[in-house]
């Protein structure tokens, strides 16, 4: 009899590891798949700012008159560029220098002579698709949030983060599912 | 003398089969030709393998056969009947359906889109899990496997997920497959007259897809 109570304990110790081993490796799974995501759109942010000077020098040359919307996206991009590089921190400054970009990229309204500028219409189109690139990396990134976060939350992944420092993650940006 | 007879009498009702498949099969491609004038479409008639995409769905069973395939004269999209056999012996089917053959301007890596079935809902309630996006509707609804799930998120932005949900995708009864430059829609088999406005559907499909896809994954 106590044999088999031994047994029945082992056998159930057993599937006790093996199941704890597969919940902390999801979770460890899931936390760097999230710290990948956020590689990628701390990358698509970067390209953004590399753009942001030549576009200065293009709408100077035509627009010079905006000073005051030129040195509004040259603030938004060095206090941008000079926050830690975390999800939680970068989300409002990249979102105040997205709209200053949008407002200095507006001028070609007020500036027609800004459309027949190659420079600009190139610089226009890259700024264009890297708001895109940077929309799918958040996209991807705030998934694989929710995915770490939902794990952290339910059955046993809650018994097991809290023992590890496995914390909930960071969205990124105003449109994350939460 | 019986036997004889009833040897006639098989000679005469084979030749009357032959002769009515035969007599269908010519209305059949008449037809073919007459809707692609119609519609303004060329048309290849003759029975084939299939293309030399490396779609699932080529790889699946036996006797793969292409016929009918209409398409556009100077564009590479096309769309066919597709014929195919799995199992053997008495549990041998053929199965039959229509495929849309669409070009891409995106690389994309192998990734299958379908309606979320009985198996893959079970595998979905235990916990494994294919490709979700954050819409729990959409998740519920359709399975998205593929080689790259970024890639997969891209494709399913928020204008492609509120079309492949509203009642103009067909609502899950057809089935895409994408690779490389390809799309390829699965229906069931529709009519010859149907195979045009399904090939036109299957190139809206492409224009619903986000732009961004060019600069993330970009033709070679």
């Amino acid at each position: 009899m106590i044999v088999i109570v031994f047994f029945l304990f082992a056998i159930a110790a057993g599937v006790g590891a093996v199941a704890y081993a597969m919940s902390y490796n999801g979770l460890v799974t899931a936390r760097q798949k999230v710290s990948d995501a956020w590689a990628v759109v701390d990358a698509e942010l970067e390209r953004r700012h590399k753009l942001i000077p030549g576009l200065v020098n293009a709408i100077r040359a035509t627009a010079a008159h905006e000073q005051r919307l030129l040195l509004d996206l040259i603030e938004a991009d060095r206090r941008a560029a000079a926050t830690e590089h975390s999800a939680a921190k970068r989300s409002d400054p990249e979102a105040d220098l997205e709209a200053a970009a949008r407002a200095v990229v507006a001028l070609r309204v007020a500036y027609p002579a800004l459309n027949s500028q190659r420079n600009f219409l190139e610089l226009q189109h890259e700024l264009a698709m890297t708001e895109d690139r940077i929309g799918a990396a958040r996209r991807f990134h705030n998934i694989k949030v929710a995915e770490l976060n939902r794990r952290i939350q339910a059955v046993p992944g809650n018994l097991i983060a809290g023992r590890h420092a496995i914390v909930q993650a960071d969205y990124f940006g105003s449109d994350s599912p939460r | 003398m019986s036997t004889v007879v009833l040897y006639l009498v098989l000679v005469a009702i084979a030749a009357a089969v032959a002769f009515g498949v035969s007599r269908r099969t010519k209305q059949q491609i008449a037809r073919a030709k007459r809707l692609a004038a119609k519609y303004g479409f060329e048309v290849d008639t003759d029975s084939k393998g299939p293309p030399g995409q490396q779609f699932d769905q080529f790889g699946i069973g036996r006797e793969r056969t292409v016929s009918f395939q209409f398409w556009r004269a100077g564009e590479h999209d096309s769309v066919f009947h597709y014929r195919y056999t799995t199992g053997s012996g008495d549990d041998s089917t053929t199965h039959l359906c229509t495929l849309a053959l669409i070009s891409l301007a995106f690389a994309a890596p192998h990734t299958k889109i379908g309606p979320e079935g009985f198996w893959s809902g079970i595998r979905r309630a235990v916990g494994f899990r294919d490709i979700e996006v954050e819409s729990t509707l959409f998740n519920d609804q359709f399975r998205v496997t593929g080689n790259d799930e970024r890639f997969a998120v891209a494709l399913l932005d928020q204008e492609m997920l509120a079309w492949l949900l509203s009642p103009d995708s067909s609502g899950g009864a057809v089935k895409f497959e994408l690779w490389g430059s390809w799309l390829l829609c699965v229906s069931e088999k529709l009519d010859l007259e149907q195979m045009f406005g399904f090939l036109d559907w299957g190139q809206s499909v492409r224009s619903h897809m986000p732009g961004v896809l060019g600069s993330l994954y970009p033709l070679s």
